[in-house]
């Protein structure tokens, strides 16, 4: 199995029609350990979850920037989501299941607990009026090589 | 959907901000401001197929769903229902590639208003993939 050193920077407008190009760019650049499918798709949805955050309650749909750092090292993607927007006052209470700011936006308040749970490390940064940095990771097994494929799911 | 580009529902919204959002789609139709729902079938973010018999309203959902997504998704589906009447929804999320935390929020407030109307929510149909984030 392949080994790599490498790292990307994103920065893009706070605008909720970017999510889709942020956690597909990650997930491109993760793809360079040959995760598996399912890996992948955590990793998609937690930068989804991470950026969604960003924008709707970092800068409550005001215009900011999104920074994002991916690094591959060895067969750990790490993951820095940053936003320059309002912070969060309780951090512990915003990690809990369900607990949401804006219940009225149909929110779940599942964004925190999806990161926890689809990656292996998770940790949030944030300073009210300076901002919120996720910090995450996420190992990948990968495929094995040589693996038998499965045409039927073509044929579905 | 910027809905004070347009005065006259922008003041109607204002007046009564706790309505329920399909009384404003049904506004929009009744004005012939539907202008946001027309748009070309590629571009569509659901399908939907009414079954006239069961009076069951089969909402398929396709690619994506995300909370730029789940804005057009939640429009269309209240603007469906407030069309067909339906005695049953369906959420078919079996062409969905992607779905975060803002497609559960889609669901569970669904289900929420189709209790609230004494109509039933079904959910059918979840791609394999994103069953696990249940
Ligand atoms: N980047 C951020 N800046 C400021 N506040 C944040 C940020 N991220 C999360 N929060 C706060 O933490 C709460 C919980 O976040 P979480 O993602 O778990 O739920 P949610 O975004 O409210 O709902 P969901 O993600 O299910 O749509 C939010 O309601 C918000 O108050
Ligand atoms: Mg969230």
């Amino acid at each position: 199995m392949k080994n790599y050193e490498n790292e990307m920077k994103l920065e893009f407008v706070s605008k909720a029609s970017n999510e889709s190009f942020a956690r597909v760019t990650v997930a491109a650049f993760a793809a360079q350990l040959d995760p598996t499918v399912e890996e992948l798709a955590d990793i998609k949805t937690a930068v989804s979850e991470a950026v969604t955050n960003c924008i709707i309650h970092g800068y409550e749909n005001k215009l900011g920037i999104v920074k994002i750092v991916a690094k591959l090292k060895g067969r750990t993607v790490e993951i820095e989501i940053t936003d320059s927007g309002k912070g969060i006052e309780n951090v512990e209470l915003a990690k809990e299941p369900l607990y949401t700011t804006k219940p009225n936006l149909e929110r779940s308040g599942m964004g925190f607990t999806i990161m926890e749970s689809f990656m292996d490390t998770f940790e949030v940064e944030s300073i009210i009026g300076l901002g919120t940095k996720i910090k995450m990771s996420k190992t990948v097994e990968g495929q094995v090589e040589e693996e038998e494929q499965d045409f039927t799911m073509v044929t579905r | 959907m910027d809905l004070k580009k347009n005065n006259e529902v922008g003041s109607f919204v204002e007046n009564l901000s706790n309505i329920d959002k399909t009384s404003i789609f049904l506004l929009l139709e009744m004005t012939g401001k539907d202008s946001i729902m027309r748009k070309t079938k590629e571009e569509e973010s659901m399908e939907t197929v009414f079954e006239e018999k069961e009076k069951t309203l089969i909402l398929k959902i396709r690619e994506e769903i995300d909370d730029y997504k789940v804005q057009e998704i939640r429009r269309k589906a209240d603007y469906e229902i407030q069309r067909y009447m339906p005695k049953k929804v369906v959420f078919d999320f079996d062409k969905v590639t992607f779905m975060d935390s803002a497609g559960i929020g889609l669901i569970i407030r669904k289900v929420q208003v189709h209790k609230f109307n004494r109509s039933r929510g079904r959910i059918g149909q979840f791609n394999k993939e994103y069953k696990k984030n249940f």
